[in-house]
């Protein structure tokens, strides 16, 4: 059975394994949100919206960063939960969530307004 | 062998079969996600991008595969003994996947643009 990482399991007992599947599906969530980003990234600069290329292209990368950032956040998220459930701790807040909700609302101004243009 | 255990879930919430249908749910966005890299990628990177959009359908296809596995697994331990085998292998391969994806869109953007 592979423990990593190993920090993760190290303390702590294991936790009842309905909260750890839940933990899972959180990630998996996390996933197809990051694939979401990545496609609207790559599909607005291939479909040629027509906003102007100086507007399309820093919209086209933040999205295509905050997805990145969305599945980086879903693993280490995933990780902390886990060792919270192990340790009996509070879990962690949603502090990235917040941030990339905010990166997806500059990403569609900056399209409108270049639409607009 | 114990058929009862084979019958009836490990518990009334079906935590195990939502975290399955969940799996095959996110194998499927990243096959769907792995075409328009083909279509899109083709005319500025010719075959690298075919390749990469087989590499996904396929990795896709494979998790999808071991997910049923794994869930018929974890399900038979779960009923015996309780203790749950741990999801840190196919998480940090999955994540791991995505963020490459995520990385070559990037590539691609910085290629498109140059």
């Amino acid at each position: 059975m592979t423990r990593f990482p190993h920090r993760v399991y190290r303390g702590g007992v294991e936790p009842d394994p309905r909260f750890s599947l839940a933990n899972e599906r959180t990630f998996l969530a996390w996933v197809r949100t990051a694939l979401a980003l990545l496609a609207g990234g790559v599909g607005l600069e291939a479909l040629h919206i027509p906003a102007q290329a100086g507007f399309r292209f820093p919209a086209s990368a933040i999205l295509l960063i905050l997805g990145v950032l969305a599945v980086v956040q879903g693993w280490i998220g995933w990780a902390r939960t886990e060792r919270s459930l192990r340790l009996a701790r509070a879990l962690p807040g949603p502090t990235t969530g917040v941030v990339i909700a905010s990166g997806v609302l500059i990403a569609a101004a900056v399209v409108v307004v270049g639409s607009f243009l | 062998m114990n058929d009862d255990s084979a019958d009836s879930p490990f518990d009334a919430g079906l935590q195990l079969e939502r975290t399955l249908l969940a799996w095959r749910r996110t194998c499927l966005a990243i096959g769907v996600a792995a075409m328009p890299i083909v279509r899109f990628g083709i005319a500025d990177t010719g075959v690298v991008s075919v390749a990469a959009g087989l590499t996904g359908v396929t990795l896709a296809s494979i998790a999808y595969a071991a997910a049923s596995r794994r869930y018929r697994r974890v399900h038979t331990q779960l009923t015996t003994n309780g203790i749950q085998p741990t999801a840190s292998l196919p998480v940090a391969v999955t994540a791991l996947s995505v963020t490459v994806f995520g990385l070559c869109g990037l590539a691609w953007l910085a290629v498109r643009t140059a």
